[in-house]
């Protein structure tokens, strides 16, 4: 199993090295001198920008300024946000618990929508349960979430008053931004556990669960759906990282202070040091469950195991 | 046989051969041929905007936040302009995005793809490393890294939304071009002395072109999405150019007064992408019959299998 860790971390560091690299260029893709970039909005003097150039280093040839830019990430420090005038790293740490509160709720709505709605279409694939389902997984991904969001907005806040449209507070704040964010996911959930259930109810295994007298619930819970949940499982890992970054738009909709707000602040003010961290920030997170959603499901499904060693 | 007639029937053939696929596109699957025709209607309606638009989509009035009615099917917004305008000159944004988008991310990707997969084992790395990198962001991400380097505006997002999606051609590419390079007609060029770039250009190009097409095709649902999410938050097209994202966003602020205002280009942004998901699958099944055949056999909804 570490070697199995180990193999996935080889082909991972790479990769996050890749992600850095384009990250640090960011600044020096823009055109323009990066030190006036920096100083955007401020007005500076001459003196400030040669102070600021001779401070990150910026006459330094680019491979030199990569590696100052990877040390001080390592330091954990990311800079600081013009916004705000706070330290990055802070403002990450203080927005990220808010957008991660968002992004479980919308994987957890997702799942109690999506896996209800896969079943019912699954067990019975063909009738008219199992076109709704259909119909329900087409419209979900169809439907921009930031639309979505907005017709909630409109039907449960401003013409039933039952729930709050803005901001936090209260605990049913996170209901309609998560069901926004979440719909899309339980659209693709559905769709995958009813095909995956209608390929599994045609297995030899499944015919010998019935011949051998299990009753309908117990071939469904005990041998299909354990089987048809896995790839349920690594859908909701590989997925994180698209609600993540779809939690920037709901963030923006419903004015939630959390990174994805940040993130669309800081690139319409050109705060440029903010924009690569939280994007660095995301895109870690992104290959860090990647990661481990596949070790994860070598572990679960010895086959995948088997055939990674058959491979090598 | 005139050296004249060689363009006329170059000419009539493609004309033919266009026929013969509009044909092939609106045949089969109800749904998809409803799809077809939804977007030929909406390529109709951009196109002829400017004769069938009832009001200047820009022009303001003092008959604001209007109910729909007779006058305004779709009402009016805080500014007094017409909604229904609003909605037929944003089919031009729309259409745009993903064309020239999509085009982007071909030109760029498949040259990539054909380049990582028929050449030495070091290019190869490169050029496909690079593009792990870029796919290791989530999509939105990548898009608004670019819009943060090039700067807002609707052609740059329409840069950005190309860029985000060359990884995705690269790589399929990059693997036709893998399993092409060992086939006979691959090594009889080599064997007669034609260059890497004839045998990319002249023979690998050619057998890949299907699945170009069925990318594309299955790319332009994501593309109108991610343009229409960029123009919402800001980054594209700017008021009062009349467009369905940026007007959605702009609707938001007006929910309580007005829900005709987001609605609208909500409704025609979810028909759009719906269309554009089942145009997808009808290229698929005209192009790659295969592939066809495989979805149906396991298609949400579909009749039962078993």
């Amino acid at each position: 199993m570490l070697r199995l860790l180990l193999r996935r971390v080889a082909v991972a560091a790479p990769v996050l090295f890749g992600v850095t690299v384009l990250v640090f260029l960011i600044l020096h893709l823009i055109p323009g001198d990066p030190a006036q970039i920096l100083l955007f909005g401020s007005r500076p003097t001459p003196e400030q920008i040669e102070q600021l150039r001779v401070q990150l280093g910026l006459n330094q040839p680019l491979p030199l300024q990569y590696l100052s830019y990877l040390g001080r990430l390592l330091h954990g420090d990311l800079g600081t946000s013009f916004i705000t005038g706070r330290p990055i790293a802070e403002e990450i740490a203080a927005r990220f618990p808010d957008t991660l509160q968002l992004t479980l709720a919308a994987m957890f709505v997702a799942v109690l929508i999506g896996v209800p709605v896969g079943l019912v279409g699954g067990v019975r694939p063909g009738s008219w349960a199992d076109r709704l389902s259909g119909g329900f997984s087409i419209l979900g991904v169809a439907v921009p979430y930031f639309w979505f969001a907005l017709i909630l907005v409109l039907v449960f806040a401003v013409n039933l008053h039952v729930l709050p449209s803005l901001g936090e507070g209260s605990p049913q704040s996170i209901i309609l931004p998560a069901l926004s964010l979440g719909w899309g996911l339980s659209a693709i959930i559905a769709r995958l556990l009813r095909n995956n259930l209608v390929e599994i109810y045609r297995q030899p295994y499944m015919q010998v669960a019935k011949a051998k007298g299990l009753s309908q619930s117990m071939v469904l819970y005990r041998h299909a759906l354990k089987n048809a949940l896995i790839p349920v499982v690594t859908i909701l890992g590989l997925q994180f990282g698209n609600v993540l970054s779809g939690a920037v738009v709901v963030e923006v909709i419903f004015g939630r202070p959390g990174i994805g707000s940040y993130l669309v602040q800081a690139i319409q003010a050109k705060d440029i040091p903010a924009v690569q961290s939280v994007v660095l920030f995301i895109a870690v997170i992104y290959i860090v469950i990647n990661l481990l959603v596949d070790v994860a499901y070598g572990m679960l499904d010895p086959r995948i195991r088997l055939s990674w060693a058959a491979a090598r | 046989m005139s050296i004249a007639a060689i363009p006329v029937r170059r000419v009539t053939g493609s004309i033919a051969g266009l026929a013969r696929l509009a044909g092939a596109l609106t045949s089969g699957d109800r749904v998809g041929v409803a799809a077809v025709l939804f977007i030929a209607f909406v390529i109709l309606v951009a196109i002829f905007a400017p004769l069938i638009s009832p009001y200047d989509p820009v022009h303001t009035t003092s008959d604001t936040l209007a109910a729909p009615s007779l006058r305004h099917p779709f009402g009016t917004d805080q500014f007094g302009r017409d909604m229904l305008s609003r909605v037929i000159w944003g089919a031009r944004i729309i259409l745009l995005a993903p064309v020239v988008g999509i085009a982007i991310s071909t030109v760029v990707g498949v040259p990539l793809g054909l380049l990582a997969g028929y050449s030495t084992r070091w290019i190869s790395a490169v050029i496909m490393r690079a593009m792990d990198v870029m796919l290791a962001f989530p999509g939105l991400l990548l898009v608004l890294i670019v819009v943060t380097i090039i700067g807002s505006g609707l052609l740059n997002v329409m840069i950005a939304i190309g860029i985000s999606f060359i990884p995705v051609f690269a790589r399929v590419v990059y693997g036709s071009t893998l399993a092409a390079r060992g086939q006979d007609y691959v090594l009889a060029a080599r064997a007669v002395g034609c260059s890497p770039l004839r045998i990319m250009a002249f023979h690998i190009l050619p057998n890949v072109t299907t699945q170009i097409i069925v990318i594309a095709s299955s790319a332009i649902g994501w593309a109108i999405l991610t343009a229409t999410t960029l123009n919402f938050l800001g980054f594209g097209v700017k008021l009062p150019t009349p467009d369905w994202g940026a007007d959605l966003s702009a609707g938001k602020d007006w929910l309580s007064l007005g829900w005709w205002i987001a609605t609208f280009p909500g409704l025609a942004i979810t028909a759009m992408i719906l269309a554009s998901n089942y145009l997808g699958d009808q290229v698929a099944a005209v192009f790659d019959p295969q592939s066809h055949w495989r979805d149906n056999a396991s298609r949400v909804g579909g009749e039962d299998i078993s």
